[in-house]
């Protein structure tokens, strides 16, 4: 890496500050500039106050869940294909998806009993959150329990990918016994939004989304050292189990909150390393790690400012903009590199 | 300096034990190369991970400058042994720069920023072997044997004073593999390293290798000099069968051929006779002075038998299969 690098590094920042501001400016409600202006500015005199709402309340929110949500899981995704040394790994690969699933569609088959339907909707908002991320735990340390018995990566996968059909086959039972719109609840859920955030959850999605990222950051010498393969970074003087644990926990705070906030966000985690190795070509992990998480986040920005869809009055869901706008994309960055070849 | 103090390898099969290496005791110093001699699945590759520390059963048997490498962190054996497998990795987009630059791992911070001094042995371990050619290529477009010197690189970077390398030699071509050798050699001697590897190439590996350790793949085991252990016989011992043969006067394997029926006797320039006697005895034709049919070798590269002369060897060859004898 060099001085264009950081020249890319520069443009993106940018990227993701233009990006961010649209998806302040743009929505189903029209807001002016002068009003935006104003608002920042301290000023909020001239605004009215729906307006105010739904900027400090919702849009300022959804762009930060955006940008720290994408960022989380394009870093978990680059975590785990650096680790399996597998292109087609992704942060879902583990589980941590389907447990998610299980723990929300638990929680929803629990809210048709009459006791919950009682309870204040931020109750229903806290318990979806936190029996997400209790279902993606639950599957991580399960995953993490079994490992300690297999030296291989392949049987590790294998079992991630077991776990989640036998899951997934668990939910499925579940929403077979629901009721139709809990089962439209939880369909909602998985198509995934960032929108569904407030300052309250903010203050936990950031400090926790930093604490997973310094501590993949602590891993880049070992991620790097992935490359040659688990035996020759032994010789390089890393410590395979510390690095794993420490990968795993990284992997399943930063996957494991981001689902339980946003929902199971499809396509970023997976594409954006792709999509950053493509762009950049090689580099250390001291670079791919902060690239991937920027890049996360800008994509993410970009997607929810799509799914908001500025020229009509619907929200589109965020998976389905996801997959549609994204591959072909990174189809497109395939094509192009084997031709430069 | 290394010691390998009463080193034990077996492997279970399916709960029937197989001992493959037994109470192996054995030392190199600085400067000295050691070429691992056997058939296949006599346990190399598996020594070789036994002396690099990934065999926690054999942590008390390797000793470095007589302590135990299990009382080693893992961060500080990175700095004295490095450790080259026989697979190749290929990592798309990777520089060979960059590739050998990962050698120096285990001396970075914990972010693995390269510093002007961790750059400047980068550079220095392409120019000790002459590649530096090659440092801006892409990892994946090298030959294999670009590929193992960058490899050599790599373990340069690292910086150990031994180095263990598994069949080096495994994919190169011929002239390839005594480069290779021979780099082996020097690098022992100029950078006073201890070099240990695995090899097949039995008849180029003596000739490089200061000492070789034969192994049996039943727990026995030869260790020494390579010509002490030539002259005491154990290269035949260890690779001698109906087939093929070491010869303890010239270090060359012999292979003998079926023999046929048919025979004849060669007279005249030697080296002609040398190389038309491989050629008989690739055909069945056996080489003997008793013969009554003889074939005359001229030094000008000609051959007569009868009141024929031949100027290609393969005419010969076509007119012997013509007649009867």
């Amino acid at each position: 890496m060099n001085k264009t690098a950081f020249i890319k590094l520069g443009t993106l920042v940018l990227l993701i500050l233009a990006l961010f501001i649209a998806d302040i400016k743009w929505g189903s409600v029209a807001i002016s500039w002068d009003e935006l202006l104003s608002l920042f500015g301290n000023d909020a005199a001239g605004v009215s106050k729906s307006h105010q709402l739904i900027i400090w309340d919702y849009r300022l929110p959804k762009a930060l869940t955006a940008l720290f949500g994408g960022g989380a899981l394009a870093v978990g995704g680059l975590l785990m294909q650096s680790y399996f040394k597998n292109p087609l790994a992704g942060p879902y690969v583990l589980g941590i998806g389907s447990g998610a699933s299980l723990g929300v569609a638990i929680f929803l088959m629990g809210m048709q009993s009459s006791w919950m339907l009682n309870m204040p909707e931020a109750f229903q908002n806290v318990g979806m959150v936190f029996s997400a991320f209790g279902g993606a735990v639950s599957i991580l340390l399960l995953i993490g329990f079994l490992s300690i018995r297999f030296k291989s990566d392949i049987s590790l996968l294998l079992l991630g990918l077991m776990l989640s059909y036998f899951v997934t086959a668990l939910v499925s039972l579940l929403q077979f016994w629901a009721d139709a719109d809990i089962v439209k609840q939880f369909v909602v859920w998985g198509m995934g939004t960032f929108g569904k955030t407030d300052w309250t959850s903010l203050k936990i999605i950031i400090p926790l989304t930093l604490l997973g990222l310094v501590l993949a950051y602590s891993q880049v010498r070992a991620l790097d050292a992935f490359y040659l393969g688990r035996e020759e970074a032994e010789s390089l003087g890393i410590s395979i189990r510390r690095s794993r644990t420490i990968i795993m926990v990284a992997t399943g705070l930063l996957v494991g909150l981001t689902t339980a906030y946003c929902g199971p966000v499809a396509f970023l985690g997976l594409a954006v390393p792709h999509f950053v190795r493509l762009a950049y070509g090689y580099a250390g992990h001291r670079w791919l790690l902060p690239l991937c998480f920027l890049s996360g986040g800008a994509l993410a920005l970009l997607f929810d400012l799509i799914s908001q869809n500025p020229f009509g009055d619907s929200i589109l869901p965020l998976n389905t903009i996801a997959s549609i706008v994204g591959a072909p994309t990174i189809i497109y960055l395939l094509f192009k590199n084997y031709q430069m070849k | 300096m290394l010691h390998l103090n009463d080193l034990h390898i077996s492997f279970d099969i399916k709960g029937v034990k197989r001992k493959l290496i037994s109470g192996l005791e054995m030392e190199l110093k600085p400067g000295e190369n050691l070429v691992l001699l056997g058939r296949n699945g006599v346990g190399k590759s598996s020594l070789l991970k036994a002396i690099s520390g990934k065999m926690e059963a054999c942590l008390d048997a390797v000793l470095w400058n007589g302590k135990a490498i299990r009382g080693i962190a893992q961060q500080d054996l990175a700095k004295k042994i490095a450790w080259i497998p026989t697979t190749r990795v290929d990592i798309p987009y990777l520089k060979a720069f960059d590739y050998a630059a990962l050698g120096r791992l285990p001396y970075l911070s914990f972010h693995g920023r390269l510093k002007e001094l961790d750059r400047k042995m980068v550079e220095d371990a392409f120019v000790k072997l002459h590649i530096q050619e090659l440092k801006t290529r892409d990892l994946n477009q090298l030959s294999d044997g670009e590929f193992q010197k960058v490899q050599i690189a790599r373990a340069l970077c690292q910086d150990t004073p031994l180095i263990l390398l598994d069949e080096p030699s495994a994919f190169l071509d011929y002239p390839s593999k005594v480069d290779l050798f021979s780099l082996l050699n020097r690098l022992a001697k100029q950078e006073n390293k201890m070099i240990i590897y695995s090899t097949h190439d039995l008849d180029l590996a003596w000739r490089f290798a200061q000492k070789t350790l034969l192994l049996a793949g039943d727990g026995s085991y030869n260790f020494g000099l390579s010509e002490q252990l030539i002259l005491d016989g154990h290269f035949n011992r260890y690779f001698d069968d109906e087939f093929i043969r070491f010869n303890g006067e010239d270090g060359h394997f012999e292979f003998d051929f079926s023999k046929g029926s048919r025979s004849l006797k060669l007279t005249g320039d030697k080296k002609l006779i040398f190389w038309t006697s491989q050629a008989m005895a690739k055909a069945g034709i056996e080489v003997q002075d008793t013969s009554e049919i003889e074939v005359h070798c001229f030094s000008e590269g000609e051959w007569g038998i009868q009141d024929q002369k031949f100027k290609k060897l393969i005419d010969l060859m076509n007119f012997l299969n013509t007649l009867i004898f």
